[in-house]
């Protein structure tokens, strides 16, 4: 179950200092109903049982080699 | 107006102007001479593009013409004028990305991978094309820019986030163009503007130069009306490049000498998607697909596990990395930002990490889960590349089994599981009655089986099912 939107408002007033970002009305809701959906879109998954394999943040970072230019081995 | 019927003439295909401008039967200078003035004629209705390169153009077609008059090799390209999203890179021109924010950059200094290696092929750039801004879109409207307009019907949308590079191919002004697919941006805009479309598998082509939205799931790929002019530019665009940390195709795959035999693609287990990817799509569209399914004898039906959560932890992620991506922008220009794209990403930025972990560790299993299918089951699978055909520009919502629906995320539905798990996809547009809009189809294949999709996208072709 997804939090409610009042627990959103809360979190997003914290969050906005912390990433430097203060926001007013509208604006401010315009955010936390964003947060709702993205709130609504985890609580899709985020239950979903996955064993401990299953702890590849890949294909995020990947070593860059020596080598640079066009066709480079 | 149809795309053979173009303010300057005929619009050739990039095959078929390579053939004339090899063969000495037409020369690069005027093939870009009179692309530059169908852009001339057109650009103002299609809102196509925001950079013509024309001295460039010019310049590159002059020594094209050149070495066919010393007798040296051009490229399987020769002459072919080709267009770009602005978010690649072109040495001497600002990268836009579709925003007003960019615009105060510098220039940049050197081309894109991908646009080094179309002119490496004897391709020739004539410009630079909207999007919607920064990638995060599916509709092709821009806030600073206005909107690409669909050839088909200017008043409806071409699709975004590669609006622009749709509407410079669907519209005549070029056959080929280049678009970025971060969660549909290709496959969407090629389905509404009827264009064949690839976003081949996750780290198959060079993203170097091209601006990045959501570096997990970036991709690049062309756009073109032709099969066999896709797979020409696919062909030349690959290749390994340092500057890409995820650029690591396991070989060089050539695919357009394997489209001509007419027996490609008969030895392959083929099935239409279930389940997921029928629902929410307007009865009429999956009644075409399952048309197409029918002409090369497909049937069987197969389901992708959890798509839905695979949908959802795609957006989590988009959202998350985006606004991580744009952070200092969003602190320091927020006001020079679409306030709807703005507002979406710092909602990004704020995401806990937990969501976005969780995100990463379902993909894996999910990819694991569809390729278990494609082991097991079918070698390639069909799917509509977007529910609806074109919205009407400025349309915000749409009426779906009694339901009213919104167009912008629904038009990613049956993308985004997709372009999650970095699987080839060839989009094929489905052949249409005169005045019907375009629908296209996903020919989905395993990762790195690029040649299995335009394998099927060609039974396809020769079954008179697909067409632009």
């Amino acid at each position: 179950m997804s939090p409610p939107r009042d627990a959103l408002d809360t979190y997003r007033r914290a969050m906005e200092p912390l990433i430097g970002v203060p926001l007013a009305e509208p604006q401010a809701s315009n955010v936390t109903g964003f947060l709702e959906m993205a709130a609504a879109a985890a609580d899709l998954y985020l239950d979903f049982p996955l064993d401990d394999a299953y702890d590849e943040a890949a294909p995020v970072f990947t070593p860059k080699p020596l080598a640079t230019g066009v066709d480079a081995p | 107006m149809t795309v053979s019927q173009t303010a300057t003439g005929a619009a050739l295909t990039a095959l078929e102007i390579a053939f004339a401008v090899r063969a000495g039967t037409m020369t690069a200078s005027s093939v870009v001479e009179a692309a530059l003035d169908r852009i001339a004629a057109r650009n103002a209705e299609l809102g196509a593009f925001t950079d013509v390169t024309a001295t460039r153009a010019r310049t590159r077609a002059a020594n094209v013409d050149a070495a066919i008059g010393a007798g040296a090799d051009p490229g399987p390209l020769a002459g072919v004028p080709f267009a770009v999203k602005n978010l690649y890179d072109i040495a001497g021109v600002v990268t836009r990305a579709g925003s007003k924010i960019n615009r105060s950059n510098a220039p940049a200094s050197v081309d894109a991978f991908a646009i080094r290696r179309l002119e490496a092929a004897g391709a020739i750039l004539v410009g630079a094309c909207t999007m919607d801004e920064y990638a995060y879109g599916f509709t092709g409207e821009n806030a600073h820019e206005g909107p690409s307009r669909n050839p088909h019907d200017p008043a409806r949308m071409t699709g975004g986030s590669s609006g622009g590079p749709a509407a410079a191919v669907a519209g005549g002004l070029v056959p080929l163009s280049l678009g970025s697919d971060t969660n549909g941006s290709i496959r969407v805009p090629a389905s509404l503007c009827g264009l064949f479309g690839l976003k081949p598998t996750y780290g198959r082509l060079s993203r170097a130069g091209a601006f990045p939205f959501v570096a997990s799931l970036d991709h690049v790929g062309p756009m073109a009306r032709t099969l066999q002019d896709l797979a020409a530019a696919y062909d030349a665009m690959q290749g390994l490049d340092a500057a890409d940390p995820v650029c690591r195709p396991p070989a060089v795959s050539p695919i357009s000498a394997r489209l001509s035999g007419a027996g490609a693609g008969h030895d392959l287990r083929i099935a239409v998607a279930d389940d997921y990817f029928r629902a929410g799509a307007m009865p009429d569209l999956l009644d075409a697909l399952d048309r197409a399914a029918a002409s090369i004898g497909v049937s069987a039906r197969v389901s992708l596990p959890e798509a839905h959560r695979a949908r959802a932890a795609a957006f989590v992620i988009t959202a998350a990395e985006g606004g991580a991506l744009h952070l200092d922008r969003l602190r320091a220009q927020a006001a020079d930002f679409d306030p709807d794209t703005r507002d979406r990403l710092i909602a990004g930025a704020m995401l806990p990490a937990q969501w976005v972990i969780k995100a990463q560790r379902f993909r894996r299993w999910f990819a694991d889960r569809v390729n278990e299918v494609f082991a097991r089951e079918a070698d390639v699978i069909l799917a509509l590349a977007t529910p609806i055909t074109a919205p009407k520009l400025g349309q915000k919502t749409f009426t779906f089994d009694g339901r009213e629906m919104p167009v912008r995320p629904h038009l990613g539905l049956y993308t985004q599981p997709l372009s999650f798990i970095g699987l080839p996809v060839v989009t094929v547009p489905l052949r249409r009655a005169a005045g019907d809009l375009p629908i296209g189809i996903q020919v989905i294949a395993a990762p790195w089986n690029e040649a299995a999709a335009f394998a099927v996208a060609q039974r396809l072709v020769n079954a008179g099912a697909a067409a632009a």
